[in-house]
């Protein structure tokens, strides 16, 4: 599902912030990406998420050489994919139930039917949104535009999320519920790549780790790990 | 129906921008349906007044016959000649009337010279000798056609209106290239107008547009909330051109006419320029979108 090989990204200066990273994850894995801040993990999430290109090596997603992918794969591959920011990008003047309804808009363009609006009602119900649904975004805490940022990637139902610190702006309660939610996803074979520096979790929640440190993948095992 | 919700945010966030281009629009557009209508209607107004003449021919009194190849026997018959002969210079467009004393006579009172007229009357047989005899040839002639008519027998001396509207001719002439110049320059404060409105809308769709293309929309989903903005101010701003025009534009043309008998015969402004107006909004909306900058991602779509 994912394959990177000897990547490397430099921004405009000539500081290499990720280097020579290699990885490879299969359907239904779940890694743990940790460092740091400023040890690359953003930049990595970016990659997987294709935002970003990398500036060396080669990055395959679903099989996919994302240097060699037509627009139309590339399309395809987006719509696959759930990616959660730590910049939750929600556009404040919609409603929360807005929000997360675009990000199906892309699958069709007519209204949507119950179905969806069920499943939207459902997740922002787990994530505690329930009262806000149509509150507009921009006045919500941090905490809640993450986890609106979360239930936006979930309700497209990915094969593969990419979540970068979802729980850093969530008390223990909503941490929790946003890792039952993953952890959900994860069991009906979806992909997940978490990026947190939040110790509880990786402990209690015992999953593949990989550990970056100045740009390097220094460690990466296939049981469990510990930091 | 959310992309659409996308496509109507400006309105949202940026509402007096949006209706004033809405506005702006409208107004533009009907002051080009304006200068248009008028141009349109100069044209034929300034070749007719090239090519229209009144050819007035003065007649030599009847002293018998002039041509002696041909002799004719009386006035009539020599009058009736000179007819034929100047018809066959001017071709079938030319209208020609013989003017004698009793026609002049009318034509006076018909003026409002009454007292003149019955004053001449008066004059009882010397009216003949006073009162000229004319033929009054109208229409749209060649440039040689006065020489033809001054050359038929008959005819002392022949004059034309042409050289009279020569001036006027070159003022229409000259309003029409001003007016010309003035809906190229409407085009223009049309197109800058539009330009701003993109700019505007190329920032308030940027972070939408970023996350369309991160949830792997393609480029006919992107183009909607652009276009759907772009259209919406044309719409608007269309169908307040076609109001206007219905409302104020016609009764404007419809005054022009009657501010001059020269602007009588420019064309009837229609009602169905309304629709061509909001035809032109939508299109100008749509347009509009081409000015819209999406945002650059790293990696291509």
């Amino acid at each position: 599902m994912i394959q990177l090989r000897s990547v490397s990204k430099n921004y405009s200066g000539n500081t290499s912030v990720l280097d020579q990273i290699s990885l490879e994850l299969k359907k239904g894995d779940f890694l743990y990406v940790l460092g740091g801040s400023g040890a690359g993990k953003s930049s990595l999430l970016r990659m997987l998420a294709t935002e970003e290109a990398p500036s060396s090596g080669t990055l395959a997603l679903f099989g996919y050489a994302l240097s060699q992918m037509t627009p139309a794969t590339l399309q395809a591959i987006r719509r696959s994919l759930g990616y959660i920011p730590q910049n939750v990008r929600l556009l404040p003047d919609l409603s929360v139930e807005d929000n997360v309804a675009l990000s199906l808009a892309v699958a069709s363009t007519r209204a949507l039917g119950n179905d969806a609006r069920a499943r939207i009602h459902d997740l922002l119900d787990k994530l505690g949104l329930s009262a806000m649904r149509s509150k507009p975004a921009g006045g919500l805490s941090g905490g809640e535009a993450q986890r609106v940022a979360i239930a936006r990637a979930l309700v497209r139902k990915p094969e593969l999320i990419i979540a970068d610190e979802p729980t850093g702006s969530q008390d223990k309660e909503f941490t929790w519920s946003v890792m039952d939610l993953l952890l959900r996803a994860n069991l009906t074979g979806t992909t997940v790549v978490i990026a947190t520096h939040d110790r509880e979790i990786v402990q209690r929640v015992r999953k593949r780790c990989a550990v970056l440190r100045s740009g390097r993948l220094t460690f990466e095992e296939g049981a469990f790990c510990t930091f | 129906m959310h992309l659409l919700k996308l496509g109507l945010r400006p309105w949202k966030l940026a509402f007096y921008s949006q209706a004033l281009s809405s506005l702006v629009v409208a107004v533009l557009l009907l002051m080009i349906a304006l200068f248009v209508w008028f141009d349109r209607g100069l044209g034929p107004l300034i070749s007719r007044m090239r090519t229209e003449q009144v050819i007035t021919a003065y007649l030599l009194p009847y002293d018998g016959p002039m041509d002696e190849s041909a002799p004719v026997a009386s006035a009539a018959a020599a009058t009736t000649l000179i007819l034929e002969k100047a018809q066959v210079a001017v071709g079938i467009a030319g209208v020609i009337r013989l003017i004698g004393p009793t026609e002049f006579l009318e034509e006076l009172r018909r003026k409002e010279y009454a007292t003149l007229a019955s004053e001449l009357e008066e004059m009882g047989s010397e009216l003949t000798s006073i009162v000229p005899r004319y033929l009054s040839i109208e229409g749209s002639f060649d440039e040689q056609a006065l020489e033809r008519v001054r050359e038929i027998p008959g005819v002392e001396s022949a004059e034309s209106s042409r050289n009279r509207f020569a001036a006027v001719v070159g003022a229409f002439a000259s309003i029409r290239w001003v007016n010309r110049a003035l809906i190229l320059g409407l085009f223009l404060a049309l197109a800058t107008g539009l330009v701003h409105l993109g700019r505007i809308n190329t920032q308030i769709h940027e972070e939408p547009l970023r996350l369309l293309r991160q949830w792997g929309a393609n480029g006919l989903l992107m183009s909607i909330p652009p276009l759907v903005s772009g259209a919406s101010v044309g719409v608007l701003g269309g169908a307040l051109a076609a109001g206007l025009w219905l409302s104020i534009g016609m009764q404007f043309a419809r005054q022009l006419k009657g501010l001059s008998p020269i602007f009588v015969n420019l064309p009837n402004p229609h009602a169905s320029t309304a629709l061509v107006l909001a035809i032109i909004g939508l299109a100008i909306g749509v347009v509009s979108t081409l000015f819209h900058s999406t945002a650059r991602s790293p990696v291509r779509t």
